[in-house]
């Protein structure tokens, strides 16, 4: 819906490997998730910008803990 | 500057007659003003003068709190929520923000992505419950098949979700075939939560 740009992008043969398999599980292709990791990145950076503070939270034990995003 | 993304048929309930409805992305400042000045002035009036046997969900104006405004100027350059307006007969018919970066929640389709219908709302001259004499229908069906098409688009199969007013639930459950996976805890007050899997979006695109 929108106009597209190309770039080249070199990863390690690693993070090849990590994103071939999350673009799998997701079912989505490896340029959908780049996509979705940058939206994702980009959101959560507005809101630690705003003085928000993001925390995973173990479901079982009732433990949070902060993440630290550089 | 919004995009055009096409052009798609409304009833004209009082005419009979269908009109050609233009779908948009993103919400401008437009559609902004249109909201304050003739969407807002109507639910405010309505909700002052309900009568007593009536509530703001059989009004169908428990969205009139929403603020289309703000939303849009912090949220339009941000690549984690989408909009997109309907308009015709010269004023917007219907308001939407999908956020991209969700994931299901419904067994069949647990963890993978989808779009995440945050706001939708028409105007309230075509609500049923707001009046007797609604002037357009399909501009909500119009906006969900939207949200499903954005969902493909985005290679996410058409798999949608989104938190239903109540006074919204009957229409997704049983017009739009959604799957209710029932009130949600971590939800302010608690709203039920539907999710479209990639099956009930096909049948509802294509049927």
């Amino acid at each position: 819906m929108t106009t597209k740009r190309t770039m080249t992008l070199n990863l390690s043969a690693q993070e090849m490997a990590v994103l071939e398999r999350l673009a799998s599980e997701k079912g989505v292709s490896k340029t959908g998730l780049v996509r979705q990791a940058l939206r994702l990145y980009q959101s959560v950076t507005e809101r630690l910008d705003r003085g928000d503070k993001l925390f995973v939270e173990d479901a079982e034990k009732e433990e949070k803990a902060e993440i630290m995003v550089l | 500057m919004k995009q055009l993304l096409g052009i798609f048929p409304l009833r004209n309930l009082h005419t009979g007659e269908y009109e050609d409805a233009e779908l948009y992305m993103p919400i401008d400042g437009q559609n902004v003003e249109d909201f304050e000045t003739r969407w807002r002035p109507l639910l405010d009036e309505r909700k002052a003068n309900l009568a007593p046997h009536e509530t703001t969900a059989s009004a169908n104006i428990q969205d009139a709190h929403w603020k289309w405004r703000e939303k849009t100027a912090t949220r339009n350059n941000r690549m984690d929520y989408a909009s997109f307006s309907v308009e015709c007969g010269g004023t917007t018919q219907g308001l939407m923000f999908v956020r991209t970066i969700d994931f299901a929640r419904e067994s069949s389709q647990l963890n993978q992505f989808l779009i995440y219908v945050d706001l939708v709302s028409t105007a309230p001259w075509n609500r049923p419950g707001f009046t007797d004499n609604r002037l357009y229908s399909g501009v909500g069906p119009l906006l969900l098949g939207t949200a499903i098409n954005f969902s493909i688009d985005q290679g996410f199969d058409g798999r949608i979700g989104l938190h239903s007013l109540p006074q919204s639930e009957s229409w997704y459950r049983d017009q739009c075939r959604m799957t209710d996976l029932g009130p949600d805890a971590n939800y302010p007050n608690n709203l039920c939560y539907f999710e479209m899997t990639a099956a009930q979006a096909h049948t509802y695109i294509t049927t």
